[in-house]
Formats: structure tokens, sequence, C-alpha cells
């Protein structure tokens, strides 16, 4: 009696655990994303609190999907299929980031990834390649992305387009072609002191001084004083934001004033604003504008022009929009949503989106560069040159 | 190397004193080592953020209301949290100074956003020529602030009878609740002071740098720096640090490269903690 009551009991429990299991599953509603019948789940583990928040590129990937569904949903295989984009908030931890993968492929039944930014794409890299399923990613320019197993495909601008495009600027102003270089004393900072050296030297311009200093420098007087002593008139800084503050209030300070000057990485955040006039007649790298020309500009600002003011904060929206249509276009070029069929037409195919047309070579898809110029809190595009407007003089050092 | 590169030097480390001074109250009386310092500093400068971006004020004029302002927010901070933990020891208000911290930082974020930002006033970029050497103005100003302050705080101390009772309950708080001192309040005193003065270090460093949610770690490293080199609860000992600090910095990187600025930093911090643990300046400065 006691033995058939311990065996209806196990019974029982075995059931109610298949009965969770098949409930679990049904949950997540996502069997369907690789079989053909329910919605094609896009993932993303993104980071959107902590030292990096990227609501700008989660906004451009949604309105992308947006679109997509609001026409009928994505066509594969000559049947159209509804877009479900799940994003997480990985909190800018890499840790939590690769648990977010893992589980937005195998349990979310993800088709494909959307990148982060930065640093983190890279190590997003190893788990698409590990878990052999599609990222497309911007946000690191191409010249970065180290070379892996060729699941992770990056459209983005190249380091080197920025200095190709602000040494052609330079050449065209009246100035003594001296330069100074002053980047942040880790690989990165060495890399692009390097990189914006030979390319200076290649286009006919002079470095004077070359220091590298340490993240989170406030005293900049040595610098300064080194810049003055050999007339340099071009300034290329390459920090985090806080040391560029610090040194082009003290530039000011020490009636330091170069004739052009550009703020790489730093002068990128819509904090420069805070700067005040100070601020006005720097120079930074862009990947958008929205004097570009490129597809959706003007769609761009109608929609999310009252959302986000600065055009740097634009150009995020703009990269996540071509992110998501990349990697939508190439599953419905695919016909299929195997991760296989997927990597092949990224490998094949031409895409066109918010950044322009992409076509990878070798998992790169190099987009166009912009140079752009603050004033007054606003940023106009100066290179390649666009009608109406001109560069204006660094009047926030001079 | 240049004499500008030295006085930079000496400014900048006024700076540095000034953050370390709260830091060095904190721990010479209440035995705490305060995680949540950076943050005071950088709640300083969003405190006078909303009235100097938002209301157009300048910033030396918001500075005693921040300076006042974070005094209000860490006093009960202190009477209702850290006294009632620190009963029970000293690593629970350090784990809840460092939750502090992170909660702190997590309320920039939310109310200001990730961005960095800088308080802007003349004095912000400009400069004048001081016996042929060309400075910064508004580290000239934070030199001045910070000479006062310590001046203010050392009387405070030594010359007052709230100074007699936080000296008291710093030595011996049993004995000093005995003789009918209220402990607790000194504590909470003791705290919002730091962070006041923390403010008033914020305000300085988000006119002449900048400050994002994220800035306040940076700025807790220096100021431990600073109270490790200056003995700890020793004022002219932390201004004399904060000095030293500065001209170290600029003199290891005029130098020998900037590379080399954190090394001969800390070198010296560890070399300090090892040869003489009680402060280079510890016994000058004993009141």
């Amino acid at each position: 009696m006691t033995r058939s009551i311990a065996r209806r009991t196990l019974a029982l429990l075995w059931v109610a655990a298949l009965a969770t299991a098949c409930a679990s599953n049904a949950k997540s509603g996502n069997n369907g994303s690789k079989t053909g019948s329910g919605p094609i789940v896009i993932g993303a583990s993104m980071s959107l609190s902590g030292p990096i928040v990227l609501d700008t590129i989660r906004d451009g990937y949604q309105y992308a999907v947006d679109q997509v569904n609001a026409a009928g949903g994505l066509e594969v295989g000559g049947k159209k299929r509804k877009v479900e984009l799940k994003i997480l908030d990985n909190r800018t931890d890499t840790s939590t980031m690769v648990q977010q993968v893992r589980s937005l492929i195998l349990t979310d039944k993800a088709v494909g990834l959307l990148g982060s930014c930065c640093q983190q794409n890279i190590a997003m890299q190893g788990q698409a390649d590990a878990l052999k399923t599609p990222l497309v990613m911007g946000a690191l320019p191409v010249d970065l992305l180290p070379k892996g197993k060729g699941y992770a495909w990056d459209s983005f601008q190249a380091l080197v387009d920025g200095a190709k495009g602000f040494y052609a600027l330079a050449a065209q102003q009246p100035t003594n072609r001296k330069v100074v270089v002053v980047t942040g004393n880790d690989a990165p900072g060495l890399g692009t002191a390097q990189m914006w050296s030979g390319m200076g030297k290649s286009a006919g311009f002079q470095i004077v001084v070359r220091k590298a200093v340490p993240n989170g420098t406030v005293d900049f007087s040595d610098v300064i004083a080194a810049a003055r002593g050999k007339s340099a008139q071009i300034l290329v800084a390459a920090m985090a934001p806080p040391d560029c503050f610090a040194m082009w209030k003290q530039m000011k300070a020490l009636k330091y004033a170069p004739k052009l000057a550009i703020g790489i990485q730093c002068a990128q955040t819509p904090g420069w604003s805070s700067l005040g006039a100070l601020g006005n007649g720097t120079l930074l790298q862009m990947n958008w504008t929205d004097t570009s020309g490129l597809p959706q500009a003007k769609q761009i600002v109608s929609k999310f022009g009252s959302k986000y003011s600065n055009a740097n904060d634009l150009a995020s929206v703009a990269l996540g929009i071509h992110e998501a249509t990349i990697l939508m276009n190439a599953i419905s070029k695919a016909g299929s949503t195997t991760a296989d069929a997927i990597n092949r037409a990224l490998a094949t195919g031409s895409f066109n989106s918010a950044l322009g047309p992409a076509t990878f070579k070798d998992n790169h898809s190099t987009t166009p560069t912009f140079i752009g110029q603050w004033e007054d809190g606003k940023i106009k595009q100066v290179w390649p040159k666009v009608d109406g407007l001109t560069i204006s003089p660094l009047s926030g050092l001079g | 190397m240049n004499a500008d590169v030295l006085v930079a030097g000496v400014l900048t480390g006024g700076l540095y004193a000034l953050i370390g001074l709260g830091i060095s109250l904190v721990f010479g009386v209440l035995g705490l080592m305060n995680l949540a310092h950076g943050e005071f500093v950088i709640g300083g400068a969003y405190l006078a953020s909303v009235l100097v971006i938002g209301a157009g004020w300048d910033p030396l004029l918001v500075l005693p209301l921040a300076m006042l302002a974070m005094g209000l927010l860490a006093y009960p901070l202190q009477r209702f949290l850290l006294t009632p933990l620190l009963r029970g020891g000293k690593a629970a208000p350090l784990v809840a100074t460092f939750g502090l911290s992170l909660l702190a930082q997590a309320l920039f974020q939310g109310a200001f956003g990730i961005d960095p930002k800088a308080l802007t006033a003349s004095y912000a970029d400009s400069g004048f020529s001081l016996f042929g050497i060309r400075v910064q103005t508004i580290y000239v100003i934070g030199f001045g602030l910070t000479v006062v302050l310590c001046a203010v705080t050392h009387v405070v101390l030594t010359r007052t009878r709230a100074g007699s009772a936080v000296r008291a309950a710093s030595a011996d708080p049993g004995t000093a609740a005995i003789l009918g001192i209220n402990v607790d309040r000194v504590y909470a005193f003791t705290l919002a002071g730091a962070a006041a003065l923390a403010a008033a270090g914020g305000v300085v460093t988000g006119i002449a740098q900048s400050f994002s949610p994220t800035s306040g770690l940076p700025i807790l490293l220096t100021g431990f720096a600073v109270m490790a080199l200056g003995g700890i609860g020793s004022v002219s000992g932390v201004l004399a640090a904060g000095v030293v600090l500065g001209v170290l910095q600029s003199v290891s990187v005029a130098l020998f490269g900037g590379g080399w600025r954190d090394v001969v930093v800390y070198l010296a911090f560890f070399l300090v903690l090892s040869l003489r643990p009680q402060g280079v300046f510890a016994r000058k400065a004993a009141a």
C-alpha cells in the first residue's frame, strides 16, 4: 500500500515536472522563432545603466523593428513574420552580458544579435562565435574589431578616416602645420597617438609634441608649456571627456590658443555643451550628421529631434537603425532563420540603411565619416563640405 | 621643467587638500573610512549645478549653500545609520558607506544623466600673471579657500567648546559620554562638517574641471593619499600633504612623462605607509 502511494506520488511529481517544463517553454513563446511559425526573435544585451547608457542606440533598434512590423513583418521564405526585439540591460557589466547573450540564444531562441558598444562589443564577438549566432554591431570602429570566427559583423566608421578627414580640413586652414598630439597612456590611447601622428606626417604636417597622460589628469601645464614652446597651432586630443574639460580650461587660462583643435572621444559627449563658449570651435569625428545626405536623415530628425537635441545622440539613433536594418535584411535575404544562412547572407549581401550602403569584407563594413564643429552647444558638419556651412575659428580658446 | 609646472602643482595640491580634509576629519574622529566621500564631493557639485546651470547663479555664491545642503544631508546619515552601525564594529559602517557611494552614483545618474557637466564662470578659464608666472584663477581661488577652510577647521577643533567635545569623543567616546558629551551628536556634526568641506571641494572641482556620476572614485583615492601622507586628523598636515602630492604629480609628469604620474605618487604613498604610518606631517601638526 505504502509502495503504491509512493509510486503514485512519484508519477504525479513526474507529470507536474513535465507540465512545468512545457509551460515554461510555452511561456517563452519563442520555439517558433527558429522553426518558421512564431515571431522572429532578435536579441540585444546592452549597457542601459551604469557608466555607459545606450538609450539612443536602443531607440534606433526599436524604431527599425517597429517599422518592419508596421509593414506586416519581415518576409522570410515568402512568408511575412513579425519581429520580436528582446533587449536586456547588462548594466555595463561584461559578465552579465555574457550570461544574457547565452540566455537570449539558448532560452529565447534569438536568431541574431545586435551589439552594445565599445569594448563590450569585442567581448560579445567571442560569445557570438562560440554560440554560432550572427551578431551585427556598430559603435566599435572597424579598425578595432579583432579577427574572430566569422559570426560578428561590424558596420561603423574607421578611426583612420577621421584622421584623414581632419588633416584634409586642416590643410585648407591657415596654420603653421605644427601639431601637438595628446592622448591617454593606455593601449587605445597610444594606438590613436601613433595612427594620428603617422597620418599627420603623411599629410605634410609636423608632429612637434606628442604626450601620453594617464586617465584622470587635471594638470596639463607640462603639455601646454611644450606645445607653446614648439609653437604648435593644431591640437589633437584623444582623452576621456573630464580630462579634455580640464585641459581646455587650463589652455584658455594659460593663454595657449591653437588655431585648430579636435577632441577625439572627449568632444563627442553631448556634455561638451556644458563648457559653454569655451567649447566653441572644437572639432569632432562623427558617424552621421543631419546634413550628411544619408538615407532617413530627415526622418530621424523629425522622429527623434525633440527627444535628443544633440547631433551625436541622433547619430547613435541612426547607428541603431542601421544595425537592426542590416540584420533584418540579412534574415530576409537568407530566406531562413538558421544561423549559417543568415551569416552567409551577411557575407554576400549589399545593404542600405541609415548610415549608407554596407557591404562586408572580412566582417567589416566601413560607414562614412564626418568632421563636425561645436558652435553654441550645437554641432555643424564642416567636412566633407556642405553648402552654407563653413568652419569657424576656434573662438572658445582664442 | 619650468616654474609654471611647479606652481600649477602647488595650486592643484590645494584642491587635493580640500578633498582630503574631510576624509581625515572623519577618520580621525570616528575611526571610519568614509568610502562615500567622493560622492559627497560630486554631490556638492551637482547641488551647485542646479542653481548655476539651472538659474545662472555664480558658482562661488552657491558654494556656501552647497556646503550647507551637503552638511544637512550627511547629519541624519551619521546619526541614524552609521553611528548605530559603529556600535557593532567598524566593518558594517565601512560597507554601509560603500553602499551609500553606489546609491549616490545611481541617484546622480537618474537625476542628472551620465554626461559630464562643468560649472561655468568667468574665472573658470581665466588666468593672470603672478610674479611672472601664468596661473589659472580658479586654482588660486581654490587654494585660498582651502587655506581658509583648513584654518577654520583648526580653530574650531582647538579653540572652541565644540572642538573640545570632538577631540574628547575622538580620544575616548566612553569617558566623553560619562562627562555629558552627546557623542552621537558629535559624530553626526563631524560627518556633516566633512560633507560640507567635500561640497566645497566639489564646487571648485566643477568650476576647474568637470564631474559626472562616476567621478567620485578617483577623487576618493586622491583624498586617501592626502590623508595618509598628511597624518590622520592633522589639519595642517593635510594641507601640506595636498601640496606635496600636487607638486609630486606635476614634477613627475614633467621629468618622466605622464605614465609615471601615478607610479611616483603611489610609491610615495606606500613608502609613507611603510616607514611613517602616522603620516609625514603628523608630529608637526599635532594639536
